[in-house]
């Protein structure tokens, strides 16, 4: 191979090393999921978790899941009544109120069990994991729900001045 | 004086300067070979942008920035990989436990 074209190869060789080694350096150092890794990947991934506690996770979470199907499958009836009741009204009637505080019942029950839970999660977890996973469950779940609140409350557009 | 060579006196001379420098007896097919070495080196011959390239990439400079620049490239794509993936697993578990964030 002539000399300057094989320089080039060598050149274009240890640059495509240098960018590979610095692209999987830099994913696994930002703890990155592997693909099909399931729902209980992030768990593992983000808050270092070792088998045995993956285990009692994996139990846990598949007890949850069809209390948590369950839960869907009321709200989605609820909404279905409240939407109906709405359906055609021009004010506030006895039945919407009543269809709006089962909704307001229905979403605290969800919430308690909900938190629960992540409450049985993050004592299968070591104290320090466990107290970040209830963290940033709170932020993710509660704080979602309280963060829409406050944002119809934050402002001054409703106060009279 | 005439420019025409005598036939019997050309090959007469031809003859003697054999007996003055002797030659060895050329192997077989050594013309086509030298012919074929010709042609190679002829097509062996570098384009000029190929040496050019060459010359500005093996600037030290430059070839230091280079490096510089594609680690740098490959950190931050492999930092936003790595990120993305964490948000969409995140995104994965919580819309499993969490029946207000369900998929319809």
């Amino acid at each position: 191979m002539r000399s300057t074209t094989f320089k080039l190869v060598v050149v274009a060789l240890v640059i495509l090393a240098a960018f590979a080694a610095c692209y999987f350096g830099a994913r696994w150092f930002s703890a990155a999921i592997p693909e099909g890794g399931g729902e209980l990947a992030w768990l593992q991934t983000e808050f270092r978790l070792g088998d045995g506690e993956m285990q009692r996770i994996r139990q846990l979470h598949e007890g949850y899941m069809p209390k948590c199907e369950e839960m869907c499958a009321r709200i989605a009836a609820k909404n279905g009544e409240l939407n109906a009741a709405l359906g055609g009204a021009t004010n506030v009637s006895a039945e919407v109120r009543q269809k709006l505080a089962e909704v307001a019942v229905l979403r605290a029950e969800c919430q308690a069990k909900m938190l629960a839970h992540f409450y049985e999660v993050s004592h299968a977890m070591p104290p320090a994991q466990g107290a970040r996973y209830l963290a940033e469950m709170k932020r993710l779940t509660l704080g979602l729900h309280a963060r829409q609140e406050e944002s119809m409350t934050g402002t001054n557009a409703h106060v009279r001045p | 004086m005439s420019d025409e060579v005598n036939p019997s006196e050309d090959a007469r001379l031809r003859a003697r300067l054999r007996e003055a420098h002797p030659a060895d007896e050329l192997p077989p097919g050594f013309k086509n070979a030298v012919w074929r070495r010709i042609e190679q080196t002829n097509e062996n011959e570098q384009p000029r942008w190929i040496d050019a390239v060459a010359v500005w990439l093996f600037r030290p400079r430059f070839a230091l920035a280079s490096l510089a620049a594609v680690m740098l490239l490959g950190t931050l794509l492999g930092l936003a990989a790595g990120d993305a993936s964490k948000d969409s697993a995140q995104a994965l578990y919580v819309m499993a436990v969490d029946p207000f964030q369900k998929q319809p």
